[in-house]
């Protein structure tokens, strides 16, 4: 086998990755033979139930404690025997994000002692701390440690490609400079054949749909990295749906991505190829995305509901329901407008995520308190349209907006993203509060509270 | 299997310097007995598993010179800070636990990474691999995470 494409153990996902199918299609198409493996949920699952879950669960944040170098060398060792068991003459982990770092490290350490021979090379975003910065930090880290032989940065579909071909001056490969790619049209469709659908809690099939924004939010590092909007056609789109149904009978789709009605044009036509399909079959599509809010005129009646038609979830970043505080932050649409979506959303049966951040810079004390009251005020929505919110605390990213404008706001930034202290005194330790305050709120409504998010967790012991 | 061992650390000559001859269970793996003062890097492969030993010689009674306020002017000595397998270093408050000394004509084990002695280390590598090595030892590899990297 050419390459084998594994993704990294540390992202507690219970939902299926796309990078690996994704990675595999282009290697094959390109004349290649490549397999995956998501070692991820591999590992996760078998965390689920080891006696010593929690000590693993901190593991992951770096710390090894108690009697638990035994589990985690099985762990790491399951690893090694399984990308052994395939025998590749390449290896390409995949990172997601900067939680799957630590085991790397271990995992490639173990590599290196058991399989010298193979090369290793990595990508994904987790091969930064973060993924606007400019240097790729933790992936030259390894390299200067010979852990790895190699990294692409940025997208990999085709400079996967020319790695595989000898091409290591192709962009992304060990440098920091990469390209975006610009008709995410001619990819080849993703293939999980090698995927175990049943290791899922969460199943659906992965997709994308786009990448980058339309939006310019000043919190986001997103649009940082990917600095165009760029889109795949309703076509192209469907197409690659009905291929996943026939190859894998499963009619629920993920959508990784920033948002899934970016080009309206585009969006509109794919929801009407799905509406028609779930009209003629049985077992209909399903789908769930972000969704960015817009004014009632652009989100008129007719567009929810075929929304609700064609199996929609969406996941609305709201970031703020103090209207001074999200326009001004870049989310350009009023709290009659979230009103509007709240009460579509409720008459046509399409479930909703909210995504809200906790605690940002121009947010005062008055605010926390409208935020709550806010909530409390529109009980009626809990749990139908609202399923859960998902709670985050403001972070200062390097290189976003919101970093540069630090001056501006007054902030004093601490060590990590989320400790900083602005013009109102908020501390963090009064965010944590107030985070706290806000998700016993939510699940006192009836409401799920996504509340487990590493970072609060990071400032709430830094701040203890 | 092999690994990379490396003791990074400093030399000190008086009359020359000691002698380092490491072996493993397969036989010899390094020797030097003409340091260069200063910082020194001794890398060699061993085997793994294994049990390191490393004798150390040269060392006289007139190397060690003490001046009349009973302060060492002279000394022959390696002072190891350091200790990398296959690169990743050993935590400094775990090292010197890995020594395992024995001063010439005494039976007495000792823990110290200030060689200025005749006689024997030995480092125990008893574990499957380096990765269960440095678990064992709960080793954190430190990674840079979380933090501001770029400023």
């Amino acid at each position: 086998m050419d390459i084998l494409f594994c993704t990294v153990p540390g992202t507690f996902s219970s939902r299926p990755p796309l990078s690996l199918a994704v990675l595999k299609a282009c290697a094959q198409q390109a004349g290649f033979t490549a397999s995956t493996i998501d070692l991820n949920i591999e590992i996760v699952n078998q965390i689920t139930h080891n006696p010593h879950s929690k000590e693993l669960e901190l593991f992951f944040k770096q710390q090894v404690i108690g009697n638990v170098g035994d589990a985690v060398a099985d762990l790491v060792e399951y690893c090694v025997d399984r990308i052994v068991a395939a025998n590749p003459r390449i290896l390409g982990l995949s990172l997601l994000t900067q939680e799957n770092q630590f085991f790397a490290t271990w995992l490639c350490y173990h590599l290196r002692f058991r399989t010298p021979n193979i090369r290793i090379v990595i990508g994904g975003s987790g091969i930064k701390t973060f993924i606007a910065q400019p240097t790729v930090d933790f992936a030259e880290f390894l390299k200067s440690n010979c852990l790895i032989d190699d990294y692409i940065n940025g997208d990999g579909e085709y400079s996967v490609v020319e790695y595989l071909r000898n091409n290591h001056s192709a962009p992304g490969i060990n440098t920091s400079n990469w390209q975006q790619i610009d008709d995410l049209n001619q990819l080849p469709f993703p293939d999980f054949d090698d995927y175990n659908w049943s290791q899922y809690s969460d199943l659906g099939v992965p997709i994308c749909d786009s990448r980058g924004c339309v939006r310019t939010c000043e919190f986001c590092d997103v649009i940082e990295h990917w600095t165009r909007y760029k889109y795949r056609s309703a076509d192209s789109i469907f197409s690659e749906m009905l291929h996943q149904i026939q190859r894998h009978g499963i009619t629920k789709f993920l959508f990784y991505n920033s948002l899934t009605n970016g080009n309206m044009k585009e969006f509109n036509r794919l929801l009407d190829k799905i509406i028609e399909y779930n009209q003629t079959h049985a077992d209909p599509i399903f789908w769930d995305g972000y969704f960015i809010v817009r004014s009632a005129k652009q989100h008129p009646e007719s567009f929810w509901k075929k929304i609700s038609l064609s199996g929609g979830f969406l996941q609305l970043g709201i970031e703020s329901v103090v209207e001074k505080v999200r326009i001004s932050l870049g989310k350009n649409f009023t709290n009659e407008d979230i009103d509007y979506h709240l009460l579509m959303a409720k008459k046509y049966h399409v479930p909703l995520m909210l995504l809200m951040i906790v605690g940002y810079p121009t947010e005062s004390r008055e605010d926390f308190e409208f935020t709550k009251q806010w909530f409390l005020d529109r009980e009626e929505y809990a749990r139908v349209p609202i399923k859960n919110v998902v709670l985050s605390l403001a972070a200062i990213l390097p290189n976003t907006q919101l970093d540069r404008r630090k001056q501006q706001y007054g902030i004093i930034q601490g060590e990590i993203p989320t400790i900083w202290i602005a013009q109102q005194s908020i501390g963090t330790a009064e965010r944590v509060a107030h985070h706290d305050s806000l998700a016993r709120l939510i699940l006192a409504m009836g409401m799920g509270a996504n509340i487990g998010n590493n970072s609060v967790e990071v400032a709430r012991k830094e701040t203890a | 299997m092999t690994v990379e061992l490396m003791l990074q650390g400093t030399a000190l000559n008086s009359n020359g310097s000691m002698s380092v001859q490491i072996s493993d269970h397969t036989g010899v793996r390094y020797f030097n007995d003409s340091f260069d003062p200063g910082s020194i890097a001794i890398t060699c492969c061993i085997a793994w598993p294994t049990c390191v030993t490393i004798e150390l010689g040269n060392k006289n009674s007139a190397d060690t010179v003490i001046d009349n306020d009973g302060r060492v002017v002279a000394n022959k000595a390696i002072e190891i800070d350091a200790i990398l397998i296959n690169r990743f270093p050993v935590q400094y408050e775990l090292m010197e636990s890995q020594f395992d000394c024995t001063h010439q004509g005494s039976d007495t084990v000792t823990h110290e990474n200030f060689w200025g002695f005749n006689g024997q280390v030995r480092m125990v590598f008893d574990q499957p691999s380096p990765m269960h090595y440095m678990l064992a030892l709960k080793n954190p590899f430190e990674i840079k995470r979380l933090s501001w990297v770029d400023k």
